[in-house]
C-alpha cells in the first residue's frame, strides 16, 4: 500500500536542496541525498510536492522556511538546450534563502547555507554578489559531493550532536547501495530501465543504510 | 450516502535506524510503496550481493 507524505522533520535537521532535476545532475543529487541522509539529516526539495519540480515560488519559499540548513547548486549556467535562454530559478531560491538569512525573523538568521558550484571561482563572473560565502566546487565529481556535503553538515552540527561518519565511509557505501539498486529496483516489481521516484528512493536509502553498514562489516 | 475521507499515512519509516553511530531521520515524503516492500526488497537485494559487500570499512 502507498504511503503518503508524513510528519516534517525538524528545522535544525532539514536540508533544503535548490539544485537542477534533470538526468544529468541527477547523480550528484542522488549523491547529496545519499550523504544528507547518512549524516541524519533529512533532505527536501520542489520533488517533495512534484515529481516534475515543477512547484509555485510560495511554496518553494515556505519549504525553505522549514529548514535550517540550505545547499544550492549554481553550476546549471548553460543555455537550456531547447530555449537556447538561461535558467534563472535556482539564483532566484538562493536570493531568496539569503535573504531569509539577513532581514528574515530571528530564527532564519542562524540558517547555514552551502553553495555549490562545477567550477572554481566562476561564480566571480555569474554572480559575484555571492563572493566571501561558502561557496565549494564538484566539478560534477559525486565523491566531491559527497564529501563537501558531509563536511559541511559536520561543521555546523550541535555540540550535543553525534559524529557523523567520514566522507570515504559515506563514499564506499553509496557505491555500495548503486551495486544492490537493481536488485532493489526488481524486488520492488518494477522494470529494469525504471528508476525510483524521488520518494521511494528516499524511503529505500533510509532502509539500507544500516544493512550496507552491517554487510560491509561482515 | 456516506463519503470516505482521504487518510492521511504517516510514512512508512517510523522506527529510528541508525547507521555508523548517527541516528538517521524517519524520512517523510510519499513512496508508492509500502515499508514491508521496501524493506524486503532491500534485505534480499543486500542478502544476494553479500560477497560483493563483505569487507568494506
Amino acid at each position: 500500500m502507498p504511503s503518503q507524505a508524513g510528519s516534517k522533520p525538524a528545522w535544525s535537521r532539514s536540508v533544503f536542496i535548490n539544485c537542477p532535476f534533470d538526468p544529468e545532475y541527477k547523480p550528484l543529487f542522488r549523491a547529496a541525498c545519499f550523504a544528507i541522509l547518512a549524516c541524519g539529516y533529512a533532505p527536501r526539495c520542489a520533488l517533495d510536492y512534484s515529481d516534475s519540480g515543477a512547484v509555485r515560488f510560495t511554496e518553494i519559499v515556505k519549504m525553505i522556511t522549514e529548514c535550517g540548513l540550505s545547499i544550492h547548486d549554481i553550476s546549471r549556467v548553460e543555455l537550456d538546450k531547447d530555449s537556447q535562454l538561461p535558467r534563472f530559478n535556482m539564483p532566484l531560491e538562493l536570493g531568496a534563502d539569503l535573504g531569509l538569512r539577513l532581514e528574515g525573523p530571528a530564527k532564519q538568521r542562524s540558517r547555514r547555507i552551502l553553495i555549490l558550484d562545477a567550477e572554481a571561482h566562476r561564480y566571480d563572473k555569474t554572480l559575484s554578489d555571492i563572493s566571501g560565502m561558502d561557496i565549494e566546487t564538484h566539478g560534477n565529481i559525486v565523491d566531491r559531493v559527497i564529501k563537501h556535503v558531509r563536511d559541511w553538515l559536520s561543521a555546523n552540527r550541535g555540540a550535543d550532536q553525534q559524529i557523523l561518519p567520514g566522507a570515504v565511509a559515506i563514499t564506499d557505501d553509496y557505491r555500495a547501495y548503486l551495486k544492490i539498486a537493481p536488485d532493489i529496483i526488481a524486488g520492488l516489481r518494477l522494470d529494469p530501465h525504471d528508476d525510483l521516484t524521488h520518494g521511494d528512493y528516499l524511503h529505500v536509502v533510509e532502509c539500507a543504510l544500516p544493512l550496507i553498514e552491517a554487510a560491509r562489516k561482515a | 450516502m456516506t463519503t470516505s475521507k482521504p487518510i492521511q499515512r504517516s510514512g512508512p519509516s517510523r522506527k529510528t535506524s541508525t547507521y555508523r553511530g548517527v541516528k538517521l531521520q524517519a524520512t517523510t515524503g510519499a513512496t508508492r510503496f509500502s515499508l514491508a516492500q521496501i524493506k524486503k526488497a532491500v534485505e534480499v537485494a543486500v542478502a544476494k550481493n553479500a560477497d560483493a559487500l563483505a569487507g568494506g570499512k
